[in-house]
């Protein structure tokens, strides 16, 4: 495999992307079998698949894909039809085919055993009489085998058909396969249609001649020549023409083309169809420029090249605050405006390469309805999923790894959440469950809710099940019995059940969007249904921040959490028995002292300012020293040996090069409160 | 090849205004057993040298200064309608090439070129 490891790289990209659209879209057949326009789809996306499996010589691959194709051809010319069985095997197929590629993605072999998978879509290839045997050759892509099935005949064609042969004419059903490389190929069919239209009338084309002129064809396309020239003429008229691969030819078959499953509009008029058969003709030729479809132009670019540019961006916003600190100390006017441009420009970069970063919440759904129709059946429930807000964006690293919990609570969801369909209507609920995952931007957060109108989380068999696992309720409230689920090793599943319900997980979940500076909370309804809302921090790694000192040291607040900013006096405190409190806003709010949360020197308060911060619904009172400015800056990440100390979101590099560390205002507040709990 | 085929060298006239293609072209084709028979630098220059040379093949390029391909075509296709013209045409100009397939060239060959591909088109033209 000499050079083709060039393409690795593209080919995983590709190859990511078709899988992604074959599953999204055999989904979307289930649900619209009759939709051509989805087969067509799912088709290019397979062909695609195996074309590339065959060229980078991954034969498992190519031969996996080969098979699948057949049965989408089988969909496509109606031999087969698409039921739960065929699809269930489809997706089978779709999942060995993504186990393949993650083999070879990670160097492995592509060795899996698809034998028993073959046979099953060969089993339904048999059964509709279609003899697409794979041929093992080294050119397999190329050698697709070409046919001359028509589907899309209809009473008309055979009209006009009849009353050619009544004049001398023989209608013939011709395929053609241009050179799979070739460019230009809507040209190329052109030319052949317009050399065999001065020897005959082309009366059907497939697909129709509109989409051959744009080119939107397999590498062949099939029409119906009505000619007076006999069927090698015809071939070698065709060869003639460079780069066309293969050339089927046939005399029409009338009984076998009409497919017997479609109806037919029975055709009224009969007297001038000779008539269609010019203006069908004209129709091929007449068309003079294609017409272009209009889309958006993308290009895919490594990530670790965003990143790398991510970085380089932050590192010239930590060095023009330098600048800029420079110059105001210095007293450089001259540098003052050259500097407001940098300035300018430097935000500018920085919200592009943001943007950059920035995904869809759709990214995240994709997989998600295919995953729950594979579920309910296996459940023997019915479940459907809404989503909401598929167009809110997240950064790509929230992005990528919100999925797996998301899943997990998915699964929770259909498992333990939707009861079964009989039991719901005996609870006068609809028989089909709903599973609702909603995503919106919330300030500087994105809110991601799931909820279904299941069962509920019953405290009561909560509360049996943690105190079974050692686990004390003692003295807790219903809701606080709920958050238990989050709890580690906790499982409120009578019976482990392969898809969830290993009493793994939840905690898991919990973790994982913690470790996303997020949270997340459940809000749950005996018989009504659970909700989990998970918050999510856009985690930018350029913020807006307030610089505060304290005990003589400055550190940086996330700007976003910032309710308020008051001056402080020590008389505004009131001393209750949790500690001290703060009127704000006609409530009393709780009370942080930096200084002490961090074991800092308090002796000289010169200026005390109470910082009011939102953490979840709650807000609290943080009492610093001295404001000192408002300041754009960079997170860097604390290195593994600090990265123990919760209080600590990250450090940034000031102006002058000195460190500051960013707050954790969630830890210091709340870990304030457990601690005097 | 040259040896089984005692027949003439087939004569060809390439129209093209850049002059790297032409000699791209020329070399490929005199490497395959054409002869050149004249070159061309835009459409207006192909329609005197094809009455003065009466080639068996044009290879016409379609964007060309003061004439382009296709009229160039087109004007050769009315003095001459047994001239066999294939068209060499730059990705993305699809409408032009079918004008040409209209206004009878017998074929086309797609930049950048591939001399297979070439020699196959001329081949096949050339018949």
């Amino acid at each position: 495999m000499d050079d083709n490891s060039a393409y690795r790289d593209l080919f995983f990209e590709e190859t990511d992307s078709n899988l992604e659209i074959l599953n999204e879209e055999v989904l979307r057949l289930e649900q619209n079998p009759e939709d051509t326009e989805i087969i067509d789809s799912i088709f290019r996306s397979a062909h695609t698949l195996k074309g590339m499996a065959a060229t980078m010589g991954y034969n498992t691959m190519a031969k996996l894909t080969h098979s699948v194709e057949n049965v989408f051809e089988l969909f496509k010319s109606k031999k087969a039809k698409v039921d739960t069985e065929t699809v269930s095997l489809v997706f089978d197929c779709l999942d060995t085919l993504t186990d393949i590629v993650e083999a070879l993605r990670a160097d492995e072999s592509d060795e899996l055993d698809i034998a028993n998978l073959v046979s099953r879509l060969e089993n339904v290839a048999n059964q509709k009489n279609t003899e697409a045997a794979y041929v093992e050759t080294t050119t397999e892509t190329k050698s697709k085998e070409i046919d001359l099935v028509l589907s899309n005949l209809e009473e008309s064609d055979f009209t006009v058909i009849n009353q050619a042969e009544q004049t001398d004419y023989q209608a013939y059903v011709i395929t053609v396969k241009v050179d799979s490389d070739s460019f230009m190929k809507a040209a190329r069919a052109f030319l052949v249609m317009n050399k065999l239209e001065q020897e005959g009338d082309i009366i059907y084309t497939e697909p129709s001649a509109d989409k051959i002129e744009e080119g939107d064809f397999e590498d062949y396309f099939k029409m119906i020549l009505l000619s007076k020239l006999d069927q090698s003429d015809i071939k070698n008229n065709i060869l003639e023409t460079s780069e066309i691969d293969e050339v089927q030819i046939a005399i029409f078959d009338k009984t076998q083309s009409l497919r017997s499953d479609k109806k037919v509009p029975v055709e009224a008029e009969v007297s001038n169809e000779t008539d269609k058969v010019k203006d069908k003709s004209q129709d091929v030729s007449k068309k003079e420029t294609p017409k272009k479809s209009i889309s958006k132009q993308t290009i895919r670019v490594d990530l670790t090249r965003l990143d790398q540019f991510m970085n380089l961006v932050s590192e010239l916003v930590i060095h023009r605050t330098r600048l800029e600190d420079l110059s105001e100390k210095e007293k450089l006017l001259e540098l003052s405006e050259p500097l407001t441009e940098v300035g300018r420009i430097t935000t500018e970069l920085q919200e592009l390469v943001l943007q950059l970063r920035m995904q869809p919440f759709n990214v995240v759904l994709q997989r998600f309805p295919r995953m729950l129709r594979d579920l309910a059946n296996e459940l023997g429930k019915e479940i459907q999923l809404v989503t909401e807000g598929e167009d809110t964006e997240l950064d790509r690293t929230v992005i990528s790894e919100i999925g797996e919990p998301l899943i997990h609570l998915l699964r929770n969801s259909a498992d333990h959440g939707i009861e079964m369909p009989d039991e719901r209507e005996r609870l006068g609920k609809p028989r089909l469950g709903t599973v609702k995952l909603a995503a919106y931007p919330e300030g500087n957060r994105v809110v991601v809710t799931l909820s279904d109108d299941g069962k509920g989380l019953n405290p009561e068999y909560i509360k049996a099940s943690a105190e079974k696992k050692g686990v004390s309720t003692l003295g807790l409230s219903d809701e606080e019995i709920q958050q238990l689920i989050f709890h580690p090793g906790f499982s409120t599943a009578a019976k482990v059940t392969g898809i969830s319900g290993r009493g793994v997980g939840m905690d898991a979940v919990k973790e994982k969007i913690s470790s996303l500076n997020g949270t997340i909370e459940t809000v749950s309804e005996v018989g009504k249904g659970t909700t989990f809302k998970i918050i999510l921090p856009l985690t930018l790694s350029i913020i807006q921040a307030l610089l505060v000192r304290t005990g003589g040291e400055t550190f940086a607040l996330p700007q976003a959490i910032i309710d308020k900013v008051n001056r402080f006096d020590e008389e505004e405190a009131i001393q209750v028995h949790q500690g001290e409190v703060y009127k704000y806003k006609d409530t009393t709010i709780p009370i942080t002292r930096l200084t002490n949360a961090l074991n800092l020197d308090d002796s000289n308060y010169t200026s005390p300012h109470i910082i009011i911060v939102s953490i979840g619904d709650e807000k609290h009172g943080l009492v610093v020293d001295e404001l000192v400015q408002q300041k754009e800056i960079v997170i860097k990440k604390l290195g593994k040996e600090l990265g123990v100390m919760k209080q600590f979101l990250g450090a940034t590099i000031m102006g002058d090069g000195s460190i500051s560390l960013i707050l954790d205002l969630t830890s210091i507040c709340k870990g304030r409160k457990e601690a005097k709990q | 090849m040259e040896g089984e085929k005692l027949k003439m060298a087939k004569r060809v006239l390439i129209v093209d205004d850049a002059a790297f293609m032409r000699i791209k072209l020329k070399d490929i084709l005199e490497k395959n057993g054409y002869e050149v028979a004249a070159e061309a630098q835009n459409g207006i220059e192909a329609v005197e040298k094809y009455k003065e040379t009466q080639p068996d093949l044009v290879t016409m390029d379609i964007t060309m200064p003061e004439k382009d391909g296709v009229e160039a075509l087109k004007e050769i296709k009315s003095q001459y309608p047994n001239a066999v013209v294939l068209m060499c045409s730059a990705m993305g100009q699809q409408s032009m090439v079918m004008d040409a397939i209209r206004a009878g060239a017998i074929d086309f060959i797609v930049k950048p070129f591939d001399t297979e591909r070439v020699i196959k088109a001329l081949d096949k033209a050339s018949q």
